[in-house]
């Protein structure tokens, strides 16, 4: 009976004398058509870049807290920078356990107090002295007796205005350039 | 000019249309849903059953067409595209007349405004079987048997899982069958 029904419907449906659109509808087409244009959608990359803004995030928290691929006894010091303080701010705790190991501490404030304050000339007399040597940044900054939080301070201060400084801390061996940070090994 | 399937009408990322490119978008959009007004009109008469509200509904989705042009790829996805849009247009507007009932009004005492789809459905007795079908019902067998759209594309067009578009032919065809032997049975 289904069949039937089917049938007869498939036949009344497509036999139906139905009308063509009036010519009212076609005017509406040409009025449609002159409103203004559509606006094309942004750029795909547009609406993607808070996800991927937010995977970068992930990733820099998740190597410094992992310690890095390799899964060497490193730790990192976070960068002292306002937008980095918001995502990752996990300063060195060399462990002498074997594996990476990192201990997540406070991260500087935006504006830094007296006791992050690191004597620029010391650190910038250090610095040129090593110049060519074996020393590592973390040489560097353990030589001036500055904690990891004074060193994030101050990289990030002669980084954001441009210093020399920030320019002779990039040479060093055992500064991470891309994450502004030190590692210390 | 281009082949009407060759590319976007406009370049990625472009958010302003020149002058150049809305002029070939609006050239486009007159091939593409002039070629498909005939029939866009009578599926939505088909599925409201009404001339006017057919007219309405098509001019709707014209217009919400054209101003969302840019997601469809190329000529071949406009089609489809252009049936959600009005299928769920005329959904919407039998949602509605299941809540307000919109009378015709009259010309003159006993005359009535002919109208070319109530005439086409009121002639034919299994086309009157799709007045004791719910929106739903009436949508999936208009698509299917006057469109003559697998069911696949039908669960496209409407945004429904395939099971549920089989289940509500289904019912649409039983509730129609009763219809059909009550009207024999009347006779």
């Amino acid at each position: 009976m289904t069949d039937d029904t089917e049938r007869r419907l498939r036949e009344s449906l497509r036999g139906a004398n139905l009308p063509a659109a009036p010519a009212s509808l076609r005017d509406a087409i040409d009025a449609v058509a002159a409103s203004p244009a559509p606006v094309a959608p942004r750029r795909t990359w547009l609406r993607t870049l808070p996800a991927l803004a937010a995977v970068v995030v992930l990733a820099i928290v998740a190597v410094a807290v992992g310690g890095g691929w390799g899964g060497q006894q490193a730790s990192v010091v976070a960068p002292a920078s306002p937008s980095a303080q918001a995502t990752a701010a996990v300063v060195a705790t060399p462990s002498p356990s074997t594996g990476a190991s990192a201990t997540p501490t406070e991260a500087p404030s935006p504006s830094a107090s007296a006791s992050d304050l690191l004597d620029a000339d010391a650190l910038l007399a250090e610095i040129r002295a090593v110049q060519g040597g074996a020393e590592t940044a973390h040489d560097v900054v353990t030589s001036v007796g500055a904690t990891p939080r004074q060193l994030n301070t101050f990289v990030a201060t002669a980084c954001s205005e441009g210093q020399g400084t920030c320019t002779l801390i990039a040479q060093l061996d055992g500064f991470d350039a891309a994450t502004g940070s030190i590692v210390i090994r | 000019m281009r082949a009407l399937s060759a590319a976007r009408p406009w370049s990625e990322g472009e958010r302003a249309l020149d002058g150049d490119t809305a002029t070939e978008l609006r050239a486009r959009f007159l091939r593409l849903a002039g070629g498909e007004l005939d029939r866009a009109y009578r599926l939505a008469g088909l599925l409201l059953g009404d001339a006017h509200e057919a007219e309405d509904a098509t001019q709707e989705a014209l217009l919400r067409a054209w101003l969302a042009l840019g997601s469809v790829a190329d000529a071949a996805a406009f089609r489809p595209w252009f049936d959600r849009i009005l299928v769920n247009l005329c959904r919407d507007r039998l949602r509605r007349r299941a809540k307000i009932r919109f009378l015709p009004i009259e010309a003159g005492a006993g005359a009535t405004i002919a109208d070319p789809f109530r005439d086409a459905i009121a002639r034919d007795e299994a086309l009157r079987a799709l007045d004791a079908l719910d929106t739903d019902e009436r949508t999936v067998l208009v698509l299917h048997y006057w469109a003559d759209l697998p069911l696949a594309d039908v669960a496209d067009r409407t945004g429904w899982p395939i099971g549920t578009v089989k289940s509500r032919l289904h019912r649409a065809l039983g509730k129609a069958g009763d219809r059909l032997r009550e009207a024999e049975a009347d006779r």
